[in-house]
């Protein structure tokens, strides 16, 4: 199973992603902001590099699409997922540069089957 | 002092009419101006009471354009000149005691700007609402996930709190495309879509959800059915509302028909029910929002009456066409065409009514 960063501004979202990301076997560690994000990356050695990134959009000093160079540069080749509300899925669409979209209230099923598509071994 | 309905008068009318921003005119039987504000005097010089609406309006606008806004009551905007602001004029449904019509109007966008308020308001706050639901939703799945240390009431009521926030889900999408599309924000991403294998697609993710009230579910697509250019989100947003509404809505036992034909010009995709129907009056009223028809005293029963209203704008973005045919106890069929050729149907920038 996969080493996840999920970025989210919501705390009990983020709550709610550990768990459910958790209990399907994947490793979750979290931040609030892009700021925080790039932090956890410049932090990590290369070996401890996440191998999925979650993303929201909306949140408070970086948002997603402010940070997504950024990830790119400290974790290049790691897919991204936006995650965000379905009322900015125009804004999801018009960010050609991730591996896939969620919407908010996320559908597990649809974002673990994801996970998987993004992590699985011909992606490797 | 006297009681102030003594005080009102038709000179108190006259001078409220007189006091509004908008235009307004009323017409006769025939169509002939019969009386109009100072607010139409000044917009519109033209209409001169006496003379019919067709023949003021003539040199500046189409029959088919007059015709609209004076037979089917849609409404229209009407350049009168390049140096003059474009109207919008609105025939009011209502008619008058002698059998005519009031119609209203006012400079193209004059309305837009009170609308966008009532849009950005509506539009925030089904995004914020997304977050909470999501917390909600996604919680409520995990304690249903593993239920083994729960009690029988306490998975009952984990349920509960499920099924609630999905249909809290269903709704604020609901009003989202409602608020967004009523007011022409909405925009379709059109390409060549293969009907057929989306509806089967769409119907096939709601089986479980049908067949797990206990009814049933039955796709009939023939072979080599041409392409449609529709917006695929879009379309399937209708056909999961539709399905969603005949299952929603009706018992166990009921047997639900999605089925598409080729009619030469377009594609005729139906979606019928044996259930118990709906009593609306007229179709006319089944599209209008939040109407549930009979069903509204039935509490037990989700579904907000928005779905319907939904699924008429989308269609009427593609061109199409919805109607409805259904009454108490003989089921509910709603059948949407839509066109094969949209290019020709498509007349760009009119707005829909208000």
């Amino acid at each position: 199973m996969s080493r996840i960063l999920a970025v989210e501004d919501s705390g009990a979202i983020r709550l709610l992603l550990t768990r459910r990301l958790e209990l399907a076997g994947h490793r979750v560690r979290t931040a609030g902001d892009g700021v925080q994000a790039i932090r956890e990356l410049e932090d990590s050695m290369p070996e401890d590099l996440p191998e999925l990134i979650l993303l929201d959009l909306t949140m408070p000093l970086l948002d997603g699409s402010g940070a997504l160079p950024d990830i790119r540069r400290l974790a290049p080749g790691v897919p991204v997922i936006l995650v965000s509300a379905h009322s900015e899925i125009d804004r999801l669409d018009a960010i050609e540069d991730v591996e896939g979209r969620v919407p908010k209230p996320i559908d597990f099923d649809l974002l673990l089957n994801l996970i998987a598509e993004l992590t699985g071994p011909r992606n490797r | 002092m006297p009681a102030a309905d003594q005080e009102i008068g038709s000179d108190y009318f006259a001078a409220v009419l007189g006091a509004l921003t908008p235009g307004v005119i009323t017409v006769d039987e025939g169509f002939v101006v019969r009386w109009r504000n100072p607010a139409a005097e000044t917009m519109v010089p033209e209409l001169v009471p006496g003379r019919s609406v067709y023949e003021s309006l003539g040199p500046v606008a189409h029959q088919q354009k007059i015709d609209r806004l004076m037979l089917r009551r849609e409404m229209v905007t009407i350049t009168f000149g390049p140096d003059r602001p474009a109207i919008e004029w609105l025939n009011c449904r209502e008619r008058l005691p002698d059998g005519g019509y009031a119609l209203m109007m006012w400079p193209a966008g004059w309305t837009d700007q009170l609308n966008n308020r009532r849009v950005d308001f509506t539009m925030a706050a089904s995004h914020e609402l997304r977050t909470p639901l999501t917390v909600l939703l996604g919680f409520a799945e995990l304690l249903l996930i593993d239920t083994s240390g729960l009690s029988p009431s306490q998975v009952e009521a984990a349920g509960v709190i499920e099924q609630t926030a999905r249909h809290l889900r269903a709704l604020v999408d609901d009003i989202f495309d409602l608020t967004k599309n009523s007011f022409g924000e909405l925009r379709l991403t059109v390409k060549e879509i293969d009907i057929a294998a989306l509806t089967e697609t769409v119907a096939e993710s709601l089986r479980p959800q049908v067949e797990g009230r206990g009814q049933s579910l039955y796709v009939s697509v023939p072979p080599d059915l041409p392409a449609v250019e529709a917006d695929p989100a879009r379309i399937r947003q209708i056909i999961s509302n539709l399905i969603g509404n005949a299952s929603v809505h009706n018992a166990e036992g009921t047997t639900i028909e999605v089925e598409i034909k080729d009619s030469g010009d377009g594609v005729v995709l139906t979606i019928g029910d044996d259930g118990t129907g709906i009593g609306f009056d007229n179709a006319d009223e089944a599209f209008r929002s939040f109407n549930r028809g009979e069903l509204a005293i039935e509490g037990d029963r989700a579904g907000s009456g928005i779905g319907l209203s939904v699924a008429k704008r989308l269609v009427e973005l593609h061109r199409g066409r919805i109607s409805i045919d259904t009454a108490p106890g003989e089921g509910t069929r709603v059948e949407i065409w839509l066109p094969l050729d949209r290019g020709s149907a498509l007349v760009p920038g009119e707005p829909g009514p208000v």
